[in-house]
């Protein structure tokens, strides 16, 4: 009897732990941790920029995203041509076990498209990013200058 | 495709010290913008699309950026004109929503396909439609991405690439302002 009430308060406490933890860092999962997610003011389409830590053993990818904000949100990238730079859709972004893939200007971005409001500097918002491992992970966003 | 890069970079770089190709165009508010009107005056061009969310945003948040590190009234002083790439997608209402979202003194140009030919020709302006790739966005432009920077006499004194930062725009902007 005791034993049981013991395993119980003991499940307990780890389940208060992980809660606690999972409040204290919003945008981590198991292995994928992101940080630094930002945007630039924008009225119809916008970009958010942030930079994913892969801390487990396997590779994980970014495959899909969403948000509040926008009609639609996909994976791109932005790469040179001849003459200037160009912009693609990436289905999937591979993020290997181990390393941080930073998405910013001139590189990764998330696209939000058909935005549903302005995003002003100060503007604070939420995506969601979805990696074939580690699920729905959401991401605080800020919109700023420079 | 390096050497076509050197290419269209050494033809921009010819404008420098030379007298910049004047216009007229439509500002947001339906009133005509002519070059030569902004003699004395430092005017700033940035050729883009309003639909872009990567390299013009974070350029004109970059111009406007730089401007608030020269003083409060740079952004009076110093004009700061948008061109639009995208003439079948931006109007005098988009651009005007847009570019007033960087600074509010800020200047979007729009005009007709025959208006704006020659100033793409005459700046060096490349841009080209990306076929969509299953995007929801639809169609997106691959588009040159200069800062070009025309003192108080009209003159193309400074052209830079828009990874530049605010701090060695602003640096640039000042030689001219003061």
């Amino acid at each position: 009897m005791k034993r049981f009430a013991l395993r119980a308060v003991s499940m307990t406490l780890s389940a208060l732990v992980t809660l606690a933890l999972l409040a204290a860092a919003p945008s981590s999962s198991s292995a994928i941790v992101v940080s630094d997610a930002y945007s630039r003011p924008a009225n119809d389409m916008g970009a958010v920029f942030l930079a994913i830590i892969n801390n487990g053993r396997s590779d994980d990818a970014l495959d899909a995203a969403r948000s509040d904000v926008a009609d639609a949100t996909e994976v791109h990238e932005t790469y040179q041509v001849a003459g200037g730079d160009a912009m693609r859709h990436i289905p999937a972004l591979a993020i290997p076990a181990g390393r941080t893939v930073t998405l910013k200007s001139g590189g990764y971005h998330i696209m939000l498209i058909g935005l549903r409001r302005e995003l002003r500097v100060g503007d604070k918002f939420t995506i969601g990013l979805h990696f074939a491992h580690a699920g729905w992970v959401d991401v605080p966003v800020v919109v700023k200058s420079f | 495709m390096i050497a076509s890069i050197f290419a269209a970079a050494a033809a921009i770089s010819a404008l420098i010290n030379n007298a910049a190709p004047d216009f007229s165009l439509t500002d947001q508010s339906g009133h005509a913008f002519s070059l030569s009107d902004q003699r004395g005056h430092v005017t700033v061009l940035y050729f883009g699309y309003t639909h872009c969310p990567d390299i013009c945003p974070t350029t004109l948040a970059a111009i406007a950026s730089a401007l608030r590190q020269i003083g409060p009234n740079a952004d009076r002083d110093i004009k700061v004109a948008f061109i639009t790439d995208d003439p079948a997608r931006d109007t005098q209402k988009t651009l005007r929503d847009y570019v007033t979202l960087f600074d509010p003194h800020f200047v979007g140009l729009d005009g007709s396909s025959a208006a704006l030919a020659p100033i793409y020709k005459g700046y060096h302006v490349w841009f080209t439609r990306l076929p969509n790739q299953g995007s929801a966005a639809g169609y997106l432009l691959a588009h040159s991405s200069y800062i070009y920077m025309i003192d108080k006499t009209g003159v193309v004194r400074t052209i830079d690439d828009w990874h530049t930062p605010p701090a060695t725009i602003a640096a640039h902007l000042r030689k001219l302002y003061q």
